[in-house]
């Protein structure tokens, strides 16, 4: 998203009603033609425009529980002319209309963008975010219109067409809320083409989600693995990608490690280093394979192995699966040394806090 | 008993028959921010309750005034939405006076304030006295409106509420339709149940 212009953030990406949920009442109830989308949509644009420019201008300093009181006046201060003039040159859209059209004077979109932006920016900057959300929120409007005209009335800028049968539902709110839903998944869809990050990031920070609840994000891993399990899942802890290399494992007979035991052995001299290539099955010794003591694996945990050519193969195995991430067993931890000495093997042990 | 059969008529009617926020989209988005913070959505209706009853009751009592009385809605507006702003900042004052013994930090007053101005201005509390004057409801029609309107509001939250809640675990929704675009559809169903109350011809 970092190279798309500041336009299309702010009126795609920021769209109040399919991103933001806000100001849906006048969408989904009076937005049911075309015409009246264009004057809804007129009547937003210049009450943003004007409500932030006062803000910005006169009320940045004022408290904000006063200045919360003041954007209702300010609506209704815009939207009374305009019932003036739309009920001089369109006394029937004034009918139609009702009692929302007035209720634009509390459209939430106003107060959301004034505390945003209005008050946090300067002139130019507030008189650019009102016109970019006034655009979005108009270009969800005239979609809606256009969309339950058609399919409600069959009817286009109110004239008839004969091929579609009207379906009065798409006239009701229902069918407003139907419409709207189709539009917010065609906004995915595109911003899934575009960015799929930005996409998956729409979805987990969406305003509908539960506050508090991680749900959403683990829905959507849920959805990426292609999982049809509705039960929630825990949450994992992502774990770094191991670059491939190759393993090390020292391997020491019974006698040296009874004198690194004992301390007399400060470094073990006769130690075999065995490379493990990650798709080899077990260390690959070339001499003392009879009976070791330890296998340390560089990367981490040892296993012990006291005799039993198959079980020390298993515990090799298993140390590899697991990717242990502690070291058991340090040469200068006597305390750690004679814990191994009670088990017959050490499976590895993983850090402590981690996520299963 | 005339008086209370009104008043009860008028109150289920908002409620239930004709759900405000169902069948009229009042109050729709302010329904969907409450649903997704279940802490607060009991606070929120009792708040609307409050905002819209009053509101209600002062308007229908201006009403009587006869310069007032049969007046257009574009004089509505202008009363109302002075009404609103008034019982707005007359609210805040007594609040602000009784938080000012209480031990609650800066933050939380103006969290509260915020949560409260959200809960006066919205389209659900300034539809009220419109309804009121259109059906040409009594004084105790305006208030059983009012009541009725917060707990309307209360009932359909709890709804979305309870529809988010199963959308946020169900992995088996389209990756499109996940959160936002599910919940509108989800909503538009609820609109579907509650329409179909009033006995309308939906479809062809």
């Amino acid at each position: 998203m970092n190279n798309q212009s500041y336009l299309f953030r702010e009126v795609l990406a920021k769209n109040p009603v399919l991103v933001g949920t806000i100001g849906l009442c006048p969408v989904v109830a009076i937005c049911t033609s075309l015409k009246a989308a264009l004057i809804m949509s007129l009547i937003t644009i210049v009450t943003l425009i004007v409500a932030q420019l006062i803000t910005s201008l006169f009320l940045k300093r004022i408290k904000q529980w006063v200045r919360l009181g003041l954007y209702t006046i300010i609506g209704m201060l815009v939207v009374v002319p305009s019932m003036i003039l739309v009920d001089k040159f369109s006394p029937d859209m004034m009918l139609a209309l009702g009692i929302y059209f007035p209720l634009l004077a509390v459209n939430p979109l106003i107060v959301r963008n004034c505390e945003r932006e209005a008050v946090e920016s300067n002139i130019g900057k507030s008189l650019l975010t009102s016109i970019c959300a006034g655009l979005g929120y108009s270009a969800v409007l005239v979609a809606v219109g256009f969309i339950r005209e058609l399919l409600g009335a069959g009817s286009v800028w109110g004239h008839k067409l004969g091929f579609i049968k009207p379906a009065e539902a798409f006239l009701m709110p229902l069918g407003g809320f139907i419409v709207i839903a189709y539009l917010a998944a065609a906004l995915r869809v595109y911003f899934r083409n575009l960015d799929p990050e930005f996409a998956d990031e729409l979805i987990a920070n969406s305003r509908t989600n539960i506050k508090g609840s991680n749900k959403a994000k683990l829905q959507l891993k849920g959805a990426k693995r292609g999982a049809v399990n509705t039960a929630p899942r825990r949450k994992k802890k992502k774990r770094k990608a191991e670059p491939e290399k190759k393993q090390t494992f020292e391997v020491m007979t019974l006698e040296e490690a009874e004198e690194l035991r004992s301390g007399s052995l400060p470094q073990v001299e006769s130690t075999v280093q065995a490379e493990l290539a990650p798709s080899d099955e077990m260390p690959k010794v070339s001499q003392n394979t009879s009976r070791f003591e330890f296998v340390t694996l560089d990367l981490g945990a040892e296993v012990k192995k006291s005799g039993d050519a198959e079980r020390f193969a298993a515990a090799v195995a298993a140390s590899k699966r697991e990717k242990p991430q502690r070291r058991i067993l340090n040469r200068q931890g006597q305390e750690k040394q004679v814990k191994l000495e009670r088990e017959e093997y050490i499976e590895p042990v993983e850090k402590e806090g981690e996520d299963e | 008993m005339k008086f209370i059969a009104a008043f009860f008529a008028a109150f289920i009617y908002v409620c239930f028959t004709q759900n405000l926020v169902f069948t009229g989209g009042y109050g729709a988005s302010e329904a969907i921010r409450s649903a997704a913070r279940p802490k607060q959505i009991l606070l929120f209706s009792i708040m609307i309750a409050y905002f819209s009853t009053l509101t209600s009751l002062i308007c229908r009592v201006v009403l009587f005034i006869p310069a007032f009385k049969n007046s257009s809605t574009i004089m509505s507006l202008a009363v109302y939405t002075v009404v609103l702003t008034i019982v707005y900042f007359v609210s805040v004052a007594i609040i602000r006076t009784l938080l000012k013994s209480s031990d609650w930090s800066e933050i939380e007053v103006d969290k509260f304030f915020r949560q409260t101005a959200v809960a006066s201005f919205n389209t659900i509390v300034l539809a009220v006295p419109f309804i009121t004057e259109k059906a040409t409801y009594g004084v105790h029609e305006a208030i059983a409106q009012g009541l009725g309107a917060g707990v309307a509001f209360l009932i359909a939250v709890a709804l979305i509420h309870l529809g988010m809640r199963r959308l946020e675990v169900n992995s088996e929704t389209p990756l499109s339709f996940r959160g936002t675009p599910a919940l509108f559809m989800y909503i538009a169903i609820l609109c579907l149940a509650f329409t179909g109350i009033m006995g309308k011809s939906l479809f062809f």
